[in-house]
């Protein structure tokens, strides 16, 4: 599919670049929540079907969470080898073609080898989310246990269960985790071909039956990443009688339920995600400058360490910190202090890279001048380096926000009375069958998730290559 | 302000850049550090600035020990090889920026700022970014920059290897023209012996960390006194010389080398390694035919038509020889292949080899 978005130039193709941003806000429960609304057992499409006598396959099956999960995750691939065909040089191709090999042959038999380890990198995004994802499989799961799931429920009875277990099964997600982090050091890096920066190559205009066909899957693909969402909009409006949802109503009641009776979630996960946003991205720009900047064996390690977090799941994490804090010189568990350090954790990496990257463009020479003209190191750093990697340091901390909004694998774990989050209260109220307050959350969720993003897309132009 | 290096040591990784290192750049003069990628001269240049410590020895700013001086409290201009300008402000507000951290009042500042970028040419870009003007407009505004704070000190670190030849030759006049108005003692660093002879009042000619030779740019082409020196400045031809044999009637040393003897009238001391230096442009072609002293016979293996010039090269029993020759001043081109005798000056100098 990367390969059509970025050689071909057809209707719509500015939907589906924008496709990345949509799918990767929108929170997993929300998606399982969704997706249980259209084909759960009492869903949209069962009960259309019904009397037609066709039986869908059950959603809360193994096929049901593959189903959703690479709706869900198949994005993260997508980015990752749009970004490698878009900096390919285009003489490559040429100068095949120019051999006098048809077009197909050369997207098979030179563009293809060189995209291979954008497609590995991209693989492997897909397999650490969804080895450590929590919220699709905890909903849908049921009758296929995933390790983060089974170690969430092990903790959970940890009290009289088997901590034992517990830790097994946390070591290995955290060594499937790092192994796969190894082979993409190891593998992929070393498959990594040195790339003439040249020129992108051009899309090529496609029309008549190839422009339809093109569209239509684009637009097919589009519609089941946004159906989930529709279907939220729609139920947080419709009214209910306990489990039962009557549709083609119309109520405010859920909403009101949601903000007005009990908004706390809402609060506590807009506080919680501010304070690990500044904390991260402060830390973030602090750790990239020593990292590029002021190489030493120090700066190398904290390059490695800051990674770390990225091979541990948040479930992991979660069960991690709550021992670690338990006892000792300082206890955290219990209190907000936990949840905003793992919030912090978890989304440090990616912070870190994207305030790396641009600080590698930012030539020394810049700090250089700036202190030779007579202003000290440290304010150098303000008045030039921080305006220069500003915008990307702006965006990276948005998507911080924005995923620590949608945060559970974590939480659910460290979470306590009176600081339930948003994601939380969605698990829950879906947990105990009352989908429609749990629509009026995400939908709640999905506006405190939109409006900075679409304020942040329209002030800084926030691209698809920065989200990787 | 006289600036001087006093007996520095440089380490990297346990490797000696410098040793016991002593230079002297004059008040006022523009002063070349010209060597190979790799000499020490860009190392240099950023201990005058301040960006690196010696591991020993003294920086003297006149008579100040500045060497333990931070690079933002030298008041030093410095000019860099990608320009460095800040990307994220107009030209005007680059070069007010070295005038703001020295509390200038805004409207004096402006003033300042607007008149430097007048003399170099560009007051009609104040407002413009960076990123839309050209290499070499970009590195004018470096140097108005570096320039309108007043500094003590001007460093240039290959200012000019980023532009194309013919912008190159016409920013090294306006440079130079900069330097003699503002009489600031200016450090300049090349690889680029043209830049150098064009440009210096003085060169220090550097090799693997040591200063080989320091003068004027004419005494340094006319008269190296090393291998290195002839090589990288001007590049002679370079011919061993095995023995002095008794010197002419006139006084004129005569030198037994592998393609006969040969003339000098340099006084530099012989040694087991020295060699003689000549100039393409030295050499002549000899209509005698007669062996002699300065005379020596050689083959055609190459000819190349540049314009005014056409060079050749020579196989002789030394080796090949380069020949610079007026075109106009030759009767017929050479053709590859073709016997000729050639005539060597006595204005062969004398260096030293490794």
């Amino acid at each position: 599919m990367a390969v059509v978005v970025a050689r071909c130039n057809f209707p719509l193709i500015g939907l589906v670049t924008a496709l990345p941003l949509i799918t990767l806000v929108i929170p997993d429960v929300v998606v399982a929540a969704s997706w249980i609304l259209i084909l759960g057992k009492q869903g949209l499409l069962n009960s259309w079907l019904e009397p037609l006598g066709v039986q869908l396959p059950s959603l809360y099956s193994w096929w049901g969470l593959v189903f959703v999960m690479t709706l869900n995750n198949y994005v993260y691939a997508f980015v990752a080898v749009l970004v490698g065909l878009k900096s390919m040089d285009r003489n490559l191709e040429e100068a095949a073609l120019s051999l006098g090999r048809p077009m197909g042959r050369v997207l098979g038999g030179v563009t293809m080898p060189l995209l291979l380890p954008s497609v590995f990198a991209g693989a492997l995004i897909v397999f650490t989310h969804v080895i450590g994802s929590f919220g699709i499989p905890a909903i849908l799961g049921a009758r296929t246990p995933v390790l983060a799931v089974k170690a969430y429920n092990e903790f959970v009875s940890e009290m009289g269960g088997n901590p034992q277990m517990q830790t097994t099964m946390a070591s290995l997600l955290v060594f499937l985790g790092a192994g796969m982090l190894l082979i993409q050091k190891f593998v992929v890096e070393r498959r990594q071909f040195q790339m003439e920066s040249g020129r992108a190559p051009f899309p090529v205009p496609v029309a008549g039956w190839r422009s339809a066909l093109a569209t239509s899957s684009v637009v097919i693909i589009v519609a089941l990443s946004l159906l989930p969402t529709v279907a939220v909009i729609i139920t947080a409006f419709t009214p209910s009688i306990g489990p039962v949802l009557r549709y083609g109503g119309f109520t405010l009641a859920h909403l009101q339920h949601a903000l007005i009776r009990a908004p706390e979630p809402l609060y506590n996960s807009l506080f919680l995600a501010t304070i690990a946003t500044a904390a991260g991205t402060f830390f973030s720009v602090a750790a990239a400058y020593l990292i590029v900047k002021r190489r030493s064996a120090l700066s190398n390690c904290l390059d490695v360490l800051v990674m770390l977090p990225l091979t541990i799941a948040g479930t992991v994490l979660g069960i991690a910190m709550v021992n670690a804090f338990n006892s000792g010189w300082l206890v955290l568990t219990g209190t907000w202090v936990i949840m905003a350090l793992a919030y912090f954790l978890r989304r440090v990496p990616t912070s870190v890279r994207a305030a790396v990257g641009p600080l590698h463009n930012l030539k020394d020479s810049i700090e250089e001048a700036s202190m030779s003209l007579g202003v000290s190191p440290i304010q150098s750093f303000f008045r030039v380096v921080l305006p220069v990697i500003g915008p990307s340091v702006i965006a990276a901390a948005i998507l911080m926000w924005v995923t620590t909004l949608s945060e559970l694998s974590a939480t659910i774990v460290l979470y306590f009375g009176g600081m339930n989050t948003m994601p939380i209260e969605i698990f829950q109220q879906v947990d105990s069958g009352r989908l429609a307050i749990a629509c009026a959350y995400s939908l709640l969720q999905l506006l405190a998730i939109f409006i900075p993003l679409a304020v942040a897309r329209c002030i800084f132009r926030l691209k698809v290559g920065t989200l990787e | 302000m006289q600036v001087s290096f006093e007996k520095i040591d440089q380490n990297y990784g346990g490797l000696a850049l410098f040793d016991q290192l002593d230079l002297v750049v004059p008040s006022g003069k523009f002063f070349t550090l010209l060597g190979p990628s790799g000499c020490g001269k860009t190392t240099l240049l950023r201990l005058l600035a301040g960006f690196v410590r010696p591991s020993a020895g003294r920086i003297l700013f006149g008579a100040d020990d500045v060497t333990s001086i931070p690079v933002h409290r030298r008041d030093v201009g410095m000019v860099f090889q990608d320009y460095a300008l800040f990307p994220d402000r107009s030209i005007l507000a680059n070069v007010c920026y070295g005038l703001a951290a020295r509390n200038i009042p805004k409207d004096e500042a402006a003033e300042r700022a607007l008149a430097m970028l007048k003399r170099v040419g560009l007051e009609s870009f104040a407002d413009r970014a960076p990123a839309s003007l050209s290499g070499g407009q970009r590195q004018r505004v470096a140097m108005a920059r570096a320039l309108v704070i007043k500094p003590k000190l001007l460093l240039l670190d290959e200012p000019l290897s980023a532009l194309d030849v013919k912008l190159r030759v016409e920013l090294r006049g306006m440079i130079r023209d900069l330097q003699t108005e503002s009489g600031i003692t200016t450090v300049f660093v090349t690889h680029d012996q043209e830049e150098a002879l064009a440009m210096s009042d003085l060169i220090a000619v550097l090799d693997r960390g040591e200063i080989v030779q320091i003068g004027s740019p004419r005494e340094i082409y006319a008269k190296p006194r090393t291998v290195f020196a002839a090589g990288f400045v001007g590049g002679a031809n370079l011919i061993p010389v095995s023995a002095e044999l008794p010197a002419a009637a006139d006084g004129t040393r005569r030198l037994e080398t592998p393609v006969g003897v040969l003339l000098s009238q340099s006084d530099a001391v012989l040694t087991a390694h020295s060699h003689l230096a000549l100039r393409s442009e030295e050499i002549s072609f000899s209509d005698s035919d007669r062996p002699g002293d300065g005379l020596v016979p050689g083959v055609i293996e190459h000819a190349e038509f540049r314009g005014s010039i056409t060079g050749y090269t020579v196989r002789t029993a030394s080796g090949a020889l380069r020949i610079d020759a007026w075109t106009t001043q030759q009767k017929r081109p050479l053709e590859r292949g073709e016997q000729v005798v050639l005539e060597l000056p006595r204005s062969a100098q004398i260096v030293e080899g490794p």
